[in-house]
């Protein structure tokens, strides 16, 4: 390294590698899909990105470097030249050398000892392969001072296309190669370092013989086409400044701008064009102004980007975040404490104001400058599962959405490990082969979804496959049979808890341990570093559907409005992400809306049980309550809120007079917090809720890192030091299973279900009648076709069956005291009715089956009974029930034809 | 010592010379192989063959000589190539275009 080189500009260049790296590998994976078709842009920032990252190394004379990014800008120089066709296995190459290059940016210093003779080897094959030659077309030859080539018109085209100066240069081999220690290959190499080499010439004809060709200093001529001004390029050749001449190129301008717009294609056989020597070099501007309109515009925004960003170190930036929290934590100390003066000091209520509103707003643009796209971490996994895919021989896609979405730098680094194993583990496990997807119908290819969004003031990320999905049944035998859970626990457990034990320790599905997993701590990792964020990660899955994780994030870890609350004389603060509502119930509304299922207290909070946590309990605080007489704080010893005195209970403590009931006391009404964590809500008893504040979250000392219910402290405006809630740790602390609620709630809405229908089912549209005097009957509407008025004298007797003349036809007829024991029709009646059943599955015009003979029609109405078996039995007799204050007996009328033999043709 | 007794090896056959030179073609040994060149060179009839197989680098004076003892068959009219080139020798070779002038095969591997 050289010696003058300041250790912060080599971290500028490191910084400023590595940026370009991260912009490199998507570009590639373009190129790569793409092929031939790729926009030229696309190629020309890869290549520009690998130039850059060439020449820093140079400079500081990292060797190793050096070398292997000199090697990719020569495939790619062919790539781009159209020389060098983007094949599967060059891109192989080319990605395992960007490996070895993030490689020695990770270790700058060691960068030497970054092993890189085999992508070397690699790269230089392909250069030879395809041949490195510049220039072969030449046939051309100097003339006095206005010296002629021939050049490759394509690759000259191609130059120009980038915005490249071209330039001649002189170099003779003694002087400005011997006479410089150089060697011809070190002299060649380095100005192949500045830019493109198009040609060399030796001029044969000057060349002495043999005998006396060693006094003679040769003249190499070099055209070269760079990106560098002509004094730059000059320097970069290590040659003197009158030997570097620009071309004369505005033949060739003209023509590059006349073919630009149908894209030149490499031709088989190239054309030469000339290109002639001028004395004087072009000014820079012209130059410009002839690249053609797409660079020139993509360099001008390069220019104005340059000037809106700077480059900030992160320790600088963290440092001025530190010191933004202790402004806030002193804006509100100050607050609290002068607050009482506003009406003594006049304009202290504006200054105030103004100072609150500055630091608010500083704060909030510090905490910008820390945040970074997601899109920082997303933009890695296209390549990881691009050699995952080779290797795995899988085909998979992977789709990002919300790349854009911004999180603090330190989750956005936090986020790599996690998401890398969730990514990797979707492609190795959860993605089937081609094979196997198109056995089962789906396209060959697998889709791994990406997705970032906001929600609830929280980052959501989802990683969606659409792969096998998890067999909940295997996951719980390989829990089993690896111990992670008893087979009396694995009986109780629901399908979602078994999903979740892929999160456990030591956990993994794999049968052997790979390269890409199976040593069952990537999904352990995964939880692990996510609820070390504060944030949350569950799975959904769908067996041969796929599979969801989600995790749902802070946005930043450092400045974060908290809700303020009490208990006993103690504060803790909520992060306010956590919090979903606040719940007031009333002491007198205890006994209805508290209550104990399974001995866990739970809130019926819109139709669904909450459970509930007394913080106090939760955390060891001794709880206390304002005695409703004396109004004095007294020792609460009750072990569970759920009243559970019966009405009498009550009626007698009344009449015991033991006064006011505490448990009815305004001052016992409770203050619920409820809580979200990942998609569980729960609440917390709280004494107190003081207000939201924006808290400074402190670290916890490492005596009390390793406590559940807490993640972290701040300072309170009073000064007062408290300690930050981990709404997750608390519900672990506090033993919550929300299954079983879940099994509860699940139980409670199918007894709903079950009473809904009950009561449906007691509810009916009869026709109520009379059959004997006295004896009421009642059959469903919906079982009835007609009510028929016939006079008793148009019955005739066939045999032992009575017709009647209905529609034209015989209709036979049934008397319910041949079927059970009811009276006979009084025999005086003239006139009768007759109850045509419905029979299921007949339309209106279907010839009826029978009709059942009555004295009388009651009424039509809807009643809600119960029905009550009677005494007798009968067909068709459903039961009995008390109707308009009469016994009723409910018949089924189409049993009733059937037990009479009437329903012979019907189904 | 024995590099500097016989710095090149010359072999001569239907009018063909072979010369190989023993060491790289730089500063401190063109002069010795120039003139072993020379000498050799007056007994060639057909062609020229500089075996390079026994250099590993060369120099700007090394370029030189390659390029005077070319110029000299040149004006002999006897063809010239070069053989047994290592790879740095080729790259040299192609980036200054001497391929155009003369043949020149890359040393081959094992």
């Amino acid at each position: 390294m050289s010696s003058f080189a300041d250790e912060s500009i080599i971290a500028d260049f490191v910084a400023e590698s590595r940026e370009h790296l991260s912009t490199i590998e998507p570009d590639l994976l373009r190129m790569e899909q793409e092929g031939a078709k790729v926009n030229s842009e696309v190629i020309n920032r890869v290549f520009r990105a690998i130039h850059s990252i060439k020449g820093g190394a140079g400079f500081f004379a990292f060797e190793a470097l050096k070398k292997l990014s000199h090697a990719m800008e020569g495939v790619l120089m062919q790539v781009r030249d159209g020389k060098l066709k983007v094949a599967a296995a060059v891109m192989d190459v080319v990605f395992a050398s960007l490996d070895r290059l993030k490689a020695m940016l990770d270790d700058i210093e060691a960068s030497d000892n970054v092993p890189y003779a085999k992508e070397l080897a690699s790269l230089e094959a392909i250069l030879s392969g395809q041949g490195v030659v510049i220039g072969e077309t030449v046939k051309g030859h100097e003339k006095g001072t206005q010296r002629d080539f021939d050049l490759d018109a394509e690759i000259v085209r191609s130059a120009l296309r980038k915005g490249m100066h071209i330039f001649r240069a002189i170099a003779y081999l003694h002087r400005d190669i011997r006479d410089k220690g150089f060697t011809p290959l070190a002299f060649l190499n380095n100005a192949l370092s500045v830019g493109t080499c198009l040609d060399a010439f030796i001029d044969i004809e000057a060349i002495a013989d043999l005998e006396h060709c060693l006094e003679q200093d040769l003249p190499v001529t070099l055209l070269f086409a760079t990106v560098l001004e002509p004094d730059l390029a000059a320097l970069g050749l290590k040659l003197p400044v009158a030997q570097v001449k620009a071309l004369e190129l505005d033949a060739l301008r003209e023509e590059v701008k006349a073919k630009a717009k149908p894209k030149v294609e490499p031709s088989p056989a190239p054309e030469v064009v000339p290109v002639i020597v001028q004395p004087e070099p072009e000014p820079e501007e012209d130059v410009l102004a002839e690249v053609l309109p797409e660079e020139k515009a993509s360099r001008e925004v390069a220019k104005d980007s340059g000037n809106e960003t700077l480059r900030v170190r992160v320790d600088l930036l963290t440092n001025l975040m530190n010191l933004a929290g202790e402004l806030v934590l002193g804006r509100n100390q100050l607050v609290r404490a002068i607050t009482d003066y506003h009406h003594e000091i006049p304009g202290l209520g504006a200054i105030l104001q103004n100072v609150n509103q500055v630091t608010t707003e500083m704060q909030e643009g510090i905490m910008q400058t820390r945040m970074q796209p997601i899109g920082t971490v997303f933009s890695r996994f296209p390549r990881i599962i691009r050699d995952m895919s080779r290797q795995l021989e899988k085909q998979i896609e992977v789709h990002i959405e919300g790349a854009e979405v911004e999180l603090d730098k330190s989750i956005v680094e936090m986020l790599v490990d996690p998401l890398t194993h969730i990514i990797r583990n979707c492609a190795d496990h959860a993605i089937e082969s081609p094979a196997e997807r198109v056995k089962v119908k789906k396209d060959a290819t697998g889709t791994i979804h990406l997705h970032a969004f906001h929600e609830g003031g929280q980052i959501n990320i989802t990683v969606h496959d659409d792969g096998r999905g998890i067999n909940a049944k295997k996951v719980l035998a390989k829990a089993v049979a690896k111990g992670l859970v008893t087979k009396a626990q694995a009986a109780e457990m629901t399908e979602r808890e078994i999903v979740h034990l892929v999160f456990a320790p030591g956990f993994s599905m794999a049968e052997q341990v790979s390269e890409i997993s199976g040593r069952g701590v990537g999904m352990d990792v995964v939880r692990t570093n996510v609820e070390q964020l504060g944030g949350h990660v569950e799975v959904e899955t769908e067996l041969g559907m796929g599979t969801t994780v989600r995790l749902r994030l802070p946005l930043t870890l450092a400045i974060i409005p908290s809700m303020i609350v009490g208990v006993s004389d103690h504060r803790f603060a909520i992060p306010q992400v956590n919090v979903v509502e606040f719940v007031w119930v009333k002491a007198s509304e205890v006994s209805q809306r508290i209550e104990q299922v399974q001995g866990a207290l739970v809130l019926r909070l819109r139709d669904k049980l909450l459970p509930l946590v007394r913080l106090a309990d939760v955390l060891g605080i001794q709880r206390v309550f304002l005695d409703p007489e004396s109004g004095e704080p007294k020792v609460d010893r009750r072990e569970t809120l759920a009243d559970r005195r019966t009405e009498e209970d009550k009626a007698l403590q009344e009449v015991a007079g033991r006064g006011q009931d505490r448990r009815t006391d305004w001052r016992s009404d409770h203050n619920i917090i409820v809580l979200r964590v990942g998609k569980n809500h729960y609440g917390v008893i709280v004494d107190e809720l003081y207000d939201i504040e924006e808290i400074v979250v402190k670290p916890l000392s490492g005596f009390i890192q390793g406590t559940k219910c807490f993640s972290g402290a701040t300072i309170l405006g009073d000064g007062r030091v408290i300690m930050i809630l981990d709404g997750g740790g608390l519900a672990t602390a506090a033993n919550l299973h929300f299954t079983d609620l879940q099994v509860e709630e699940k139980r409670r809405a199918e007894e709903e279900k079950l009473n809904a229908a009950l009561k449906a089912s007691r509810r009916r549209s009869v026709i109520l009648f009379e059959a004997a005097l006295g004896e009421r009957f009642a059959v469903p509407q919906d079982h009835v076709l007609r009510l028929e008025r016939i006079l008793k004298s148009k019955i005739e007797l066939i045999g032992d069956r009575e017709y009647i003349e209905y529609r034209g036809e015989g209709l036979p007829l049934v008397r319910l005291d041949q079927h059970m024991q009811v009276r006979p029709l009084q025999a005086e009646l003239g006139e009768l009715f007759l109850v045509i059943p419905k029979i299921p599955g007949q339309n209106s015009t279907t010839r009826p089956s029978g009709g059942i003979l009555i004295s009388e029609i009651l009424d039509a109405l809807d009643v809600e009974v119960e029905l009550k078996p009677v005494a007798f039995s009968g067909p068709g007799l459903l039961g009995s029930a008390v109707v308009q204050e009469h016994l009723t007996l409910f018949l089924d009328p189409v049993a009733l034809l059937k037990a009479a033999g009437l329903m012979g043709d019907v189904a | 010592m024995a590099a500097a007794k016989s710095p090149m090896k010359t072999q001569k056959a239907d009018g063909t010379v072979r010369l190989n030179p023993n060491g790289d073609l730089v500063a401190s040994t063109v002069e010795t192989l120039r003139d072993g060149m020379l000498k050799a060179l007056d007994a060639a009839k057909v062609a020229v063959v500089l075996d390079l197989s026994s250099s590993k680098q060369i120099d700007s004076l090394g370029i030189t000589l390659v390029l005077g003892l070319f110029k000299s068959c040149q004006k002999k009219e006897l063809a010239f190539s070069i053989e047994g080139a290592n790879a740095d020798l080729l790259r040299v070779f192609k980036l200054f275009n001497l391929t155009k002038f003369f043949p020149i095969a890359e040393a081959t591997r094992e």
